[in-house]
């Protein structure tokens, strides 16, 4: 029996990696690599690389706010491509301006508004200050919480149709006492850099629905070597948030 | 205090002001740093450094400005010791007397703390020239109280983003820094170093590296951003040609130059680049290429950097990493000879982010990683798919335990550290700044 295969995208890598937020999809790679499970990751940055077959998984990380307007232009001429993978039920993972750029309005600059791709469909609205360090949020499962950093200027108002990822403990999140966002298929969150190797939970959901709607099955996480790095993680957050 | 103060108050009114005050600044700070030191058994606090500024926020510009060639700043994201202490060098070999900060001592505080461990009352220095290593809001703030004979701009990468949000803010700072001061030496190579200099009324001059010798890794020199086309393609600099173990080629204004690197690794070559164009800047017509290739030949090990001790009859090497680019570069040279690896990151790095920016795929399986952050390391590596034989956060244990471990067949054992574990490993082990083989 072959080994069911995925594809992750990591778009734009160039501009938009700040903290090493595409890290996000080598842990996932290696997540599914420990259960079993192949996956490609595929770097997208110009027009050539967004043809071809639509990815399962995409990450998008943070640019430098000297970069935004070129990742804005990025995304206004690529984003419906992502758009069009995401109706097709392709997983998304954005952090920082990339989930600002992926929401339905963003400001560019203070009173700058201009529409965002429109996958989340809040707004990603200036913060009064910057928000840097620590930020830690509950979720829903009270065994778990979120965290990781943040450095970003810009909040986020959710949309009448999107959940947060949890309640900011310590931090500024969203600004609004929420952190992160959750749509159909989409994740947003302001914990840049391996965040999904902080908090396994977030990836094990973007692994469970890949998983599900490409080979029609679960996935599981229940290796040795998912155990060890998820008692490292399970360290990293009792002791650093 | 308050007498003090009277004190100060009266001096003041007595028309003896300024120098009275610094007076009474430096032996405030000279009362406590022997408070420390004999009281409470510390050396190297902040404290001294910060009741100086108290009683005498004037202090240090007026101290600084009456050098008299000058104050020479050394600023930029990484490689500001290694090209300090090679410029100072380089001057002292050239038989300038040189007035210098310890590495470690580079914002407003740590500099006045150097003036309070060395300046002679009531005269202040004997010293022809001062060469700061600073960091880069530091470099911008005393540029507003002084202005610098020359600049030292080594490079801007993605560095201590919780402290300065992003590298177009650093950016900002070295253009702030530079703004006002006569000449500049600047990376030619880095994109964003280029924009900031922009606009500045100094005349600048350029070092870099050809492409050829650059590292091969993805991040290269690690720069936030690759200039399109360096400034030293169209104007007179020095040139990095080649690289050989800890020899390097350099192209200097036309001259070839060969020299012996304190350290292996292009970037060393590159620092040594930015202080030969300095040198070059400061000396004019008495620079010479005979008293530089002197200058290296003698030039002890980079403190923490590929530096060589001996702990109990076996030979350990000390690596000190501070940011992604010099993790990078310094895991690349390690070489066959590191077969046992200690890693330790500490609270330092605020945000340990950026160890993800970083390939490890070239790293030997690692014995202990430590530090308060020797979690983060653990994680990272693990899903690098690194083989880690122990994580302890208490740095102390891990090290003694790290030093028993048996010798290694072949080679020798290596502590990779950031700052803070560096401090702490050596105060333990009883290291002296640069002790060396």
């Amino acid at each position: 029996m072959t080994r069911p295969v995925i594809e992750i995208t990591v778009v734009f890598p160039h501009l938009m990696d700040l903290h090493g937020d595409s890290a996000n999809a080598r842990v996932l790679k290696a997540r599914a690599g420990w259960e079993g499970i192949d996956v490609r990751i595929v770097d997208r940055s110009d027009a050539a690389d967004f043809g071809g077959s639509p990815p399962d998984i995409v990450v998008i990380g943070s640019s430098a706010e000297a970069d935004l307007a070129n990742a804005a232009d990025h995304v206004r001429i690529f984003g419906p491509r992502i758009r069009d993978w995401h109706a097709a039920g392709c997983q998304i993972l954005a952090v920082g301006t990339g989930m600002d750029l992926l929401s339905n309005s963003v400001e560019l600059a203070p009173g700058r508004v201009e529409p965002g791709l429109g996958i989340f469909s809040g707004h990603a609205l200036v913060l009064p200050a910057w928000a840097s360090g620590a930020l830690s949020a509950r979720t829903g499962n009270p065994s778990t919480k979120l965290g990781g950093f943040e450095n970003h200027a810009r909040g986020y108002v959710l949309g009448l149709d999107e959940r947060p990822l949890g309640r900011v403990r310590r931090g500024v999140g969203n600004g609004d006492g929420h952190e992160g966002v959750e749509r159909t298929g989409a994740m947003g969150t302001h914990l840049h850099g391996p965040v999904l190797s902080n908090n396994p939970d977030l990836a094990d959901g973007l692994l469970t629905r890949a998983l599900r709607r490409r080979h029609g099955e679960d996935f599981t996480a229940c290796s040795a070597a998912t155990h060890s790095a998820d008692a490292l993680a399970r360290h990293i957050r009792q002791v650093h948030f | 205090m308050d007498a003090t103060q009277e004190f100060l108050t009266t001096s003041h009114r007595m028309g003896r002001g300024a120098r009275a005050r610094d007076a009474c600044a430096l032996l405030a700070a000279r009362c406590v740093r022997w408070m420390l030191r004999s009281v409470a058994r510390r050396g190297g606090s902040a404290l001294p450094g910060l009741v100086a500024d108290w009683v005498s926020p004037r202090l240090l510009p007026r101290t600084l400005a009456s050098f008299p060639r000058g104050v020479v700043v050394v600023t930029g994201s990484s490689g500001k010791s290694t090209t300090t202490r090679m410029l100072t060098s380089v001057l002292r070999e050239h038989g300038m007397t040189v007035f210098t900060n310890p590495s470690t001592a580079n914002m407003r505080r740590g500099i006045i703390s150097a003036i309070v461990d060395r300046s002679r009352l009531p005269s202040g220095f004997s010293e022809e020239i001062a060469v700061l290593e600073l960091d880069e809001p530091a470099a911008a703030r005393l540029a507003a109280d002084i202005e610098f004979r020359l600049v030292v701009v080594t490079n801007v990468m993605s560095d201590q983003l919780d402290r300065f949000h992003a590298p177009d803010i650093v950016a900002g700072h070295i253009g702030t820094a530079c703004a006002g001061a006569a000449e500049i030496v600047a990376n030619g190579d880095d994109g964003m170093v280029q924009d900031a200099l922009a606009r500045v009324v100094g005349s600048v001059r350029w070092f870099g590296a050809a492409s050829t010798v650059r590292p091969s890794t993805s991040l290269g020199f690690g720069f936030a951003r690759d200039a399109e086309v360096s400034s030293w393609v169209r104007n007179p600099a020095t040139v990095v040609v080649s690289t050989t173990g800890t020899t390097a080629v350099l192209n200097c204004h036309g001259d070839r130059i060969s020299i012996r690197l304190p350290a292996r690794g292009v970037h060393y070559a590159a620092d040594a680049a930015a202080a030969l164009e300095a040198a070059r800047a400061l000396l004019g017509g008495g620079f010479s290429l005979t008293a530089v290739i002197a200058a290296f030949d003698v030039m002890e090990p980079v403190f923490g950097r590929g530096e060589v001790v001996t702990l109990g009859g076996e030979d350990v090497e000390l690596v000190l990493v501070q940011n992604i680019a010099s993790f990078q570069l310094n895991i690349d040279q390690l070489d066959s000879r590191s077969e046992q690896l200690l890693v330790a990151v500490g609270s330092d790095v605020a945000d340990p982010s950026w160890l993800w920016s970083v390939n490890l795929s070239t790293l030997p399986p690692v014995s202990v990683v430590s530090g308060s952050r020797a979690h983060d390391v653990a994680l990272r590596m693990a899903y690098e798919g690194i083989d880690v034989d122990e994580v302890d956060a208490d740095l102390q244990r891990a090290i003694r335990g790290f030093l028993a471990r048996p010798r290694p067949a072949n080679g020798h054992k290596t502590i990779v550290f950031t700052a803070d574990p560096m401090r702490r490993v050596r105060r333990m082990l009883g290291l002296a700044e640069g002790a060396t083989r």
